[in-house]
C-alpha cells in the first residue's frame, strides 16, 4: 500500500484524519455544540412523545416506548456499520485512529443494542404478554449483542493491541451478514414483532402528530451516539498516545490548572 | 397539539402502562449517562496518569 501514502498531497487529508492528535483537537472544538444539540433534541422529543403524542388505538400508551425502542434500535444497527466500516479501513491501511474508533463503537453498540432488548422486553409484556419471545428480530438482535461483545472481548484478549486490533476487525466484517437478516427478518418470517414502521421506499405507517417526535428523537440520537463515539475515542486516544509529546504537554497543563 | 393527561398522577400512571413506559425511559436514561459519564472519566485518569508518571521522572532525576 506504499503507493497510497506517496500519493500527495491529494492524500494528505487522509492522514491528518488518521491522526489521533487532529482528531482529538478537533472532535473537542466540536463537542460542546454537539452535546447542546443532543440535549436538545431528546429532551423535546421525549416531552412530545411522552406527554403530547395521541395515544395508539390498540396499544393505548404502552406504544410511547416506541420513542426510545426505535431510535435505540437504528443506532444499535447503524454503529454496527461505523465499527465494521473502521475495522475494514484499519484492516487495508493499517490506520491506527480508525482502530480506536472500531473498540469505541463496541460498548456503544453493545449498551444500545442491550436497551433495544430491554426496552423490547418492556414493551412486549402489556402488547403480546410476554417479556420474551425468540422471535426472528429478537433472536438476531440478540446475535448483534453477542457480536458487539465479541469484538469488545478481543481486544483484550491477545498481548499486542494489534492482533487484537485485526482479530476484531475481521470479527465485525464477518458478523455484517447478520445486518440484512435484522432488517429482513420482520417480512420473512413475520411472527410477532410488528414491520417497521420506518421505510425508506415509502410513506411511514405512521399519522404525522405521532411520527414527528419519533424523527426528532432519531435524529437527537444520533448526535448523542456521535458525542458518545468521540468521547470514548478521545480516552482510547489518551490512552495508545500516553508516551507522545502532546499528550504529556496535555496532562501538564491540565495539572496545573 | 394538546397535552395528553390531565394530572401529573395521570401521566406517572398512563393509563395503566406506566410501569413499563418509566422503566424503559429510567433504564435508558441510566444507560446513556454510563455513556457519557465512563469515557469523560476513564480520559480524566489517563491524564492523571501521564502527570503522575511524568512528576514521578522528575523527582528521581533530582535524587541522582
Amino acid at each position: 500500500m506504499n503507493w497510497l501514502s506517496n500519493w500527495s498531497p491529494s492524500w494528505q487529508w487522509f492522514h491528518r484524519l488518521g491522526s489521533p492528535r487532529w482528531f482529538y483537537q478537533t472532535t473537542g472544538r466540536w463537542l460542546p455544540w454537539l452535546s447542546l444539540l443532543a440535549f436538545m433534541l431528546l429532551s423535546t422529543g421525549l416531552l412530545w412523545g411522552l406527554g403530547f403524542a395521541p395515544q395508539d388505538a390498540k396499544q393505548g400508551n404502552s406504544f410511547r416506548i416506541i420513542y426510545l425502542h426505535v431510535p435505540v434500535s437504528f443506532l444499535a444497527l447503524a454503529g454496527y456499520y461505523i465499527m465494521a466500516i473502521a475495522g475494514a479501513v484499519g484492516l487495508i491501511w493499517k490506520m491506527k485512529l480508525s482502530y480506536m474508533v472500531m473498540k469505541s463503537a463496541a460498548p456503544i453498540g453493545a449498551a444500545l443494542t442491550f436497551l433495544a432488548l430491554f426496552t423490547g422486553a418492556i414493551w412486549g409484556k402489556p402488547t403480546w404478554g410476554t417479556y420474551w419471545v425468540w422471535d426472528a428480530r429478537v433472536t438476531s438482535m440478540l446475535i448483534l449483542l453477542f457480536l458487539y461483545s465479541g469484538v469488545l472481548a478481543l481486544q483484550y484478549a491477545f498481548h499486542s493491541n494489534e492482533a487484537g486490533n485485526k482479530a476484531g476487525a475481521i470479527l465485525a466484517l464477518v458478523g455484517t451478514v447478520n445486518i440484512p437478516i435484522i432488517y429482513k427478518s420482520v417480512d420473512w418470517w413475520y411472527t410477532l414483532h410488528q414491520p417497521a414502521t420506518i421505510k425508506f421506499t415509502s410513506a411511514p405507517s405512521m399519522h404525522p402528530d405521532m411520527f414527528q417526535p419519533l424523527l426528532v428523537m432519531i435524529l437527537g440520537f444520533y448526535c448523542f451516539y456521535t458525542v458518545a463515539l468521540f468521547l470514548f475515542t478521545r480516552a482510547e486516544i489518551l490512552r495508545r498516545e500516553r508516551k507522545s509529546v502532546w499528550v504529556k504537554e496535555l496532562a501538564i497543563a491540565r495539572d496545573q490548572a | 397539539m394538546k397535552f395528553q393527561f390531565e394530572s401529573l398522577q395521570q401521566l406517572f400512571a398512563m393509563g395503566g402502562h406506566g410501569p413499563y413506559v418509566w422503566t424503559a425511559v429510567l433504564v435508558s436514561m441510566a444507560v446513556m449517562l454510563w455513556l457519557i459519564v465512563r469515557p469523560l472519566q476513564d480520559s480524566k485518569r489517563a491524564l492523571k496518569d501521564v502527570a503522575r508518571d511524568i512528576a514521578r521522572a522528575a523527582n528521581s532525576k533530582e535524587e541522582t
